[in-house]
């Protein structure tokens, strides 16, 4: 009977020093999520002439396939692709709001460069300055920005969902994000700083 | 003769001394026995004057004549008058030759102390006429006999019904001049008392006089009286003056009947002096002409005196009024009166020399520079009078009124005969004037309002019974209005004008009234006001091109917080009437016109902003002021300018808007009743609504609104003004109305009613879809607040339907068909919907959704078969592909809400020989464009000939099953899946793969197709290649494929393994393989474009 107290007085100390001790780790793949980001973000952020570029290198790349593909008389599978092999994260949805985004841009590039929009600093764009554009563009720029601001909220939450993110991690998510939009920015367009300040791009 | 002459002689000489003798000794007796002389006296008196005397003792002497008598007492009645005289003493001197010579005057003196004269007058009889001139000859002959009459102490009381005299104390002295008929006389009384019988009105002083005045020939006075400690009382008033002074002189023409005063002067010390003339003709026709000049020296010295006396009669506001300065007054005064009657007449001048006249208050002050004159003449009732009134450096203060160099100048003429009968005041006389108010400099403030500096300049003339201002201007700088907490600043505000009022018609009329209130353009206003009750009254505000930034800048206090901040801007011109007439009784009618040109307002965030806005609006309606009521229409009309709320956009000259308003608005329950609003916007429709509107307290909407012709394609895009590709390819063609009851009442909102659509159409150019015929009937039953114990209480009440004449899809075409539906409160119920598709029946059951605390939470159960489907009827673009079987679903139970559908039951689809069966099929989000659709996929015994033979795959045959696990697409794009396939070995089922199924299969696992080719080589005449089994394991997420076998031998991964002595064996040298997707899609677009589509097997 006397021991009852006492077992009862480890047990809990063991336990509380577990817990004391235990570290919960949520896994956040940092360098992926970059990666993805960077390539989505060049990609959406890709000029005209750069796509022209990947258009003509593409085709150079299908010829030299199709010399090497009809060298080979093998029955073995080792496909010529495998050379680049890339862990781009993508799902129909990614895909489908990339396009989206992409081709938005056009029509938000003239706004970026008037100053009129610029990108924050969690990944987002942010109508700054109104003046000097009348109330049609107004609402046109409003219209852009709050498609764009749904699609970026959509891609990243797909993005984190691809990558198996932790929905607590999705602020990283739209930090990594920012910092992409932000590098991708041209000089002269606004961005904001972490201080929530805002500067013009050099 | 001479004897007896002689005789005759010594018989007189004797009997006449006998007489002498006789005379002498009865002189002497009389002489000596005084007492027989007062009795004889006494007797003669009576009998003669018929007066009773009685003398108390009496003394005299002859040499010298000399009589003194005490105790003299006299009564005597004449004519219902009793005089009643008592003489102490009486003391006469003469001289005895002077009598017997009869030689004037046979007295040197008079005295008497110690007089008593009462008279009583009582009931007057009938009235004697008497001749003055010979009574005032006989007084003049009866004081000629004295030299000198002298009256000490002697007392004096007349008393008649209505008033007496009291005169006490008094001397009075009189003594004869050098002129014949003139006397010198004295007078003083410590006492002289006139008053009526009750004492109310009385005049009391001591008197004192001297002069000379004659009887005879041309009867005059001339002397001066000086009244002492004047007392004069009415009634309980009393007016103590320390002296009167006069100086006159009188002249009594007994020809002419007429009393002159040549000369008088009065003189009321330090009042007032009066100089003058009077003459009255007494004869039959009586007339008085005075003429005369009064001088007010010192009004402060008067208003002083006056002070007392005045001070209960003035208002308070006045008791401490100070004057300083002087008056004149000059004029002739004329009466006669004839056998035509009586006639006035006047000329006069009252001139008020510049005057000081202040006044101060705690609360009230004025201090005046006043001066003017008053000139009348003529006779009445026609006495015209003019004249002029000038005020000059006035201050004045009331309260937080401040005026400082106040000047009026006014002229003033007129007569008293009322020439306009309609008169309010006919006892005024009718009155011309003109003049000018000039107010230089003033300040006010009263509770809430400052006026820093304002002057005033006012043109007025007319009548007393018209008044017209006809030039008005007033500046007011610094003008502050600061009620509760608010405050208005006005800089300068400039009023100009013209005005009249009818004092006899109770009319005012504002002409012409220019307001200016810098920075705005001037207000024209015009006012007629009749004051008499029910009288009309009308007022007219008009201006145009008002800025509205400036005004609200200017009352920025007084509007409210949120409208300023939207930065109103623009100009409007407006127009106010207001009137009132005996028609409306208490009511007033008013009317506006707002016309806003350029209008543009924004809040801080720009989230609502407008400009160039051309809007209209007129207003009308009747205010009772009571009851505090408005009845009121309004017609809106905003046909210009665009309009940005969020990102919604709206041009109003491509979508003009249109309403009239009305209803009666009760403000102190701030309830709208009766309110009905037409609505129109191009090209979305009408909406009509009437109902209620509570604004206070508990806030009440309780509206029909009527919707009618709304178009349904500008719905569609309206706000965004910019369509979108798919709102281009979309065209929605078609009318709807609606007839909606909303009532809300604090947060709890309740819609019911219903929405129709006629003969409307869609059409989709980009997804070839065609409906035609829509005919739609929604009923309308929402609560957002209901209580969960009621939710399930109330039944589907109402029917709607959903009807197409026609319907178009690229696979799919139906003519006609209906959905009915039922709808209840918060929730609606479609009924069973069974329609042929493809051969087959689709049936969707009975669905029932509820919708939660916001519309688009809803929420719905129902259920789906489909039976019988015939594949090959499935409109596949490609020509490669070819399928045939049939489809059974059966979904007993599906949920759906916004985030998901879900299913219980599975799919069923016969094809390739075998059964693949569909289950636990899923869409999230079904609603939102990114939804994804999954599902899980099993079979067991597909022909792989059947497989192959319909779909561009080179042949492969042999059984197959497998599954695909999760399989999810998204975008119609498949967005993950794991997939496992094994072939099963069947007797008398060849298991051989094409060169081309050994090709395809290369590409998609590989991207590249193999060496092998049916044209080149030893295996041009091979075709076909057996293998002994099939395992394969593919799986995609994001993106990524992976594909490898499941067939491992020795460290080899085969995805098809060879039978042991022929066939083909496919090796995946890379088992952890991954393909992108966008690598698989271009494989897949490869496969069999290497080869030729006809593949046949011929065995090897």
């Amino acid at each position: 009977m006397r021991l009852k107290p006492l077992r009862f007085t480890s047990i809990s100390l063991s336990f509380l020093f577990l817990f004391s001790c235990l570290t919960i780790n949520i896994y956040f793949p940092e360098a992926e999520v970059q990666k993805t980001a960077d390539e989505i973000v060049k990609e959406i952020r890709k000029s005209e002439e750069e796509k022209k570029e990947d258009k003509k290198n593409v085709s150079k790349t299908g010829e030299v396939q199709r010399i090497l593909s009809d060298r080979g008389t093998s029955f073995s599978l080792i496909p010529v692709a495998y050379a680049q092999e890339e862990v781009e994260v993508s799902t129909p949805k990614i895909r489908a709001l990339k396009q989206s985004l992409k081709e938005r841009f056009p029509k938000l590039r003239p706004f970026f460069e008037k100053g009129n929009i610029g990108e924050t600093n969690d990944g987002f764009i942010r109508i700054r300055d109104e003046s000097g554009l009348n109330l049609k563009e107004k609402a046109s720029l409003r219209n852009l920005e709050k498609d764009e601001n749904n699609d970026r909220r959509n891609l990243y939450s797909e993005v984190a969902k691809a990558l198996d993110v932790d929905p607590s991690q999705i602020g990283r998510v739209h930090k990594i994000f920012a910092e992409r939009w932000i590098n991708e920015a041209k000089a002269g367009w606004w961005i904001q700083k972490e201080d929530g300040g805002w500067i013009k791009k050099t | 003769m001479k004897k007896k002459i002689r005789k005759l002689l010594i018989i007189s000489g004797a009997i006449f001394s006998s007489l002498l003798i006789l005379l002498i000794i009865s002189s002497l007796f009389f002489y000596f026995n005084k007492s027989l002389t007062k009795r004889i006296l006494e007797k003669y008196i009576a009998d003669k004057a018929g007066a009773r005397l009685e003398i108390g003792k009496l003394d005299y002497g002859l040499f010298p004549l000399n009589v003194q008598a005490d105790s003299v007492k006299v009564f005597q009645e004449i004519r219902g008058m009793e005089i009643d005289v008592f003489l102490n003493q009486l003391s006469i001197d003469g001289e005895i030759n002077r009598l017997l010579k009869k030689q004037k005057p046979i007295l040197r003196s008079i005295e008497i102390s110690g007089a008593v004269f009462h008279i009583f007058q009582g009931e007057e009889e009938e009235e004697v006429e008497v001749d003055i001139q010979e009574n005032m000859l006989l007084l003049s002959d009866l004081f000629s006999y004295a030299a000198r009459i002298n009256f000490r102490d002697f007392s004096f009381k007349y008393i008649a019904s209505s008033n007496s005299v009291d005169f006490e104390r008094g001397s009075f002295f009189l003594s004869g001049s050098d002129k014949k008929g003139e006397f010198d006389y004295s007078i003083s009384g410590e006492k002289a008392l006139i008053s009526n019988i009750d004492r109310k009105v009385s005049f009391e002083s001591a008197l004192s006089s001297s002069g000379k005045f004659s009887l005879i020939d041309l009867p005059y006075f001339e002397g001066e009286i000086l009244l002492k400690s004047v007392n004069f009382t009415q009634i309980e008033e009393k007016i103590l003056l320390p002296e009167i002074s006069l100086r006159l002189r009188s002249e009594f023409r007994l020809d002419e009947k007429t009393l002159v005063f040549p000369q008088f002067e009065m003189n009321v010390p330090p009042f007032f002096d009066v100089s003058g003339y009077l003459k009255a003709d007494l004869g039959e026709d009586f007339s008085l002409l005075s003429s005369s000049k009064v001088r007010f020296k010192d009004l402060n010295k008067t208003h002083d005196f006056l002070r007392p006396y005045l001070k209960p009669h003035l208002p308070p506001q006045l008791k401490n009024l100070a004057i300083h300065g002087g008056s004149y007054l000059e004029g002739e005064y004329q009466y006669t009166k004839d056998s035509s009657g009586e006639k006035l007449s006047v000329k006069s001048l009252v001139k008020l020399e510049p005057t000081h006249i202040s006044c101060t208050t705690p609360s009230f002050s004025f201090a005046n520079l006043i001066s003017g004159e008053i000139k009348m003449e003529g006779s009445l009732p026609d006495i015209n009078f003019s004249g002029s009134f000038e005020i000059q450096d006035g201050n004045f203060s009331k309260d937080d009124l401040r005026i400082k160099d106040l000047s009026l100048d006014l002229s003033l003429s007129g007569t008293n005969s009322p020439s306009d009968k309609r008169k309010i005041a006919s006892s005024l006389p009718d009155m011309n004037f003109s003049g000018s108010l000039t107010v230089k400099k003033g300040n006010f403030s009263k509770d809430d309002l400052r006026i820093k500096d304002f002057s005033l300049n006012v043109s007025l003339s007319g009548t007393n019974s018209f008044l017209n201002a006809s030039q008005f201007k007033c500046s007011l700088k610094g003008l502050s209005l600061s009620p509760e907490d608010k405050s208005i600043e006005l800089d300068q505000v400039e009023l100009e004008g013209q005005g009249s009022y009818d004092v006899a018609g109770s009319k005012i009329a504002l002409n012409r009234l220019k307001l200016q209130i810098l920075p705005l353009p001037p207000f024209q206003i015009s006012s007629k006001v009749d004051l008499q009750p029910k009288g009309e009254k009308y007022f007219h505000l008009k201006s145009p091109k008002i800025d509205s930034g400036r005004l609200l800048a200017l009352g920025a206090s007084f509007v409210p917080k949120e409208v300023l901040e939207l930065e109103p801007a623009g100009h409007f011109d407006l127009e106010i009437k207001v009137s009132q007439t005996a028609q409306d009784g208490d009511e007033w009618s008013f009317s506006g016109v707002l016309n806003l040109y350029e209008g543009a307002f924004h809040n801080p965030p720009f989230t609502i902003a407008s400009e160039s806005l051309h809007q209209k609006m007129d207003i009308q309606g009747k205010y009772h002021p009571v009851k505090k009521r408005t009845k009121f229409s309004v017609e809106f009309d905003l046909s210009k300018g665009e309009s940005l709320w969020n990102e919604y956009y709206v041009d109003w000259g491509k979508n003009p808007f249109r309403a009239n308003v009305s209803g009666v608005y009760h403000v102190p329950l701030s309830r709208l009743d009766d309110f009905s609003l037409e609505a129109s916007l191009f090209p979305l429709g009408k909406v009509d609504a009437k109902g209620l509107l509570k604004f206070q307290d508990s806030s009440l909407f309780d509206l029909e609104i009527f919707a009618s012709q709304l178009s349904l394609n500008p719905i569609y895009s309206f706000f965004s003004q910019e369509q979108t590709p798919e709102q281009a390819a979309l065209d929605l063609k078609g009318e709807a109305e609606s007839k909606i009851k909303l009532r809300k009442e604090k947060d709890k909102l309740s819609i019911t009613g219903q929405i129709q659509v006629r003969n409307a159409s869609l059409k989709n150019t980009e997804k070839e879809i065609l409906m035609e015929g829509i005919e739609v009937e929604i009923p309308v039953y929402y609560e957002n607040q209901i209580k969960e114990n009621e939710e399930n209480e109330e039944s589907f009440l109402k029917e709607g339907y959903f009807r197409v004449k026609e319907f178009k899809t690229p696979f799919l075409s139906k003519a006609p068909f209906q959905i009915n539906f039922l709808v209840g409160r918060n929730k609606f119920m479609i009924e069973p919907v069974t329609m042929e598709i493809f051969g087959g029946k689709a049936t969707i059951g009975k669905s029932v959704f509820s919708i939660g605390s916001k519309p688009s939470d809803i929420h719905g159960t129902l259920s789906f078969s489909l039976s019988d489907m015939d594949l090959s009827q499935l409109p596949i673009e490609s020509d490669r592909f070819s399928l045939s079987g049939f489809a059974n679903v059966d979904l007993s139970h599906i949920e759906i809400d916004p985030e998901e559908l879900a299913t219980i039951g599975k799919g069923e689809v016969d094809i390739f020989d075998t059964r693949v069966n569909v289950e636990n099929i899923k869409i999230a989000k079904p609603f939102s464009e990114n939804r994804t659709i999954s599902c899980d996929v099993e079979f067991k015994d597909l022909n792989l000939e059947k497989l192959t033979d319909s779909i561009p795959f080179g042949r492969v045959t042999g059984i197959l099953k497998g599954e695909i696990k999760d399989l999810a697409f998204s975008y119609g794009q498949p967005e993950s899946f794991i997939m496992n396939l094994e072939s099963i070995k069947r007797k008398r089922v060849p298991q051989k793969f094409s060169v081309r199924a050994v090709n395809d299969l290369s590409v998609i696992s590989s991207g590249e197709q193999t060496a092998i080719s049916s044209k080149k080589g030893l295996t041009r005449f091979i075709q076909e290649f057996g293998y002994k089994k099939i395992g394969i394991f593919c799986s995609l997420k994001n993106d990524i494929f992976t594909l490898s076998g499941t067939i491992k031998e020795k460290g080899v991964e085969y995805l098809v393994k060879r039978s042991w002595l022929f066939g083909i064996s496919v090796v995946n040298k890379k088992p952890r393989n991954k393909i992108r997707f966008k690598d698989m899609m271009d494989r897949l677009k490869r496969i069999g474009q290497s080869e030729a589509p006809s593949d046949h097997t011929n065995g090897f």
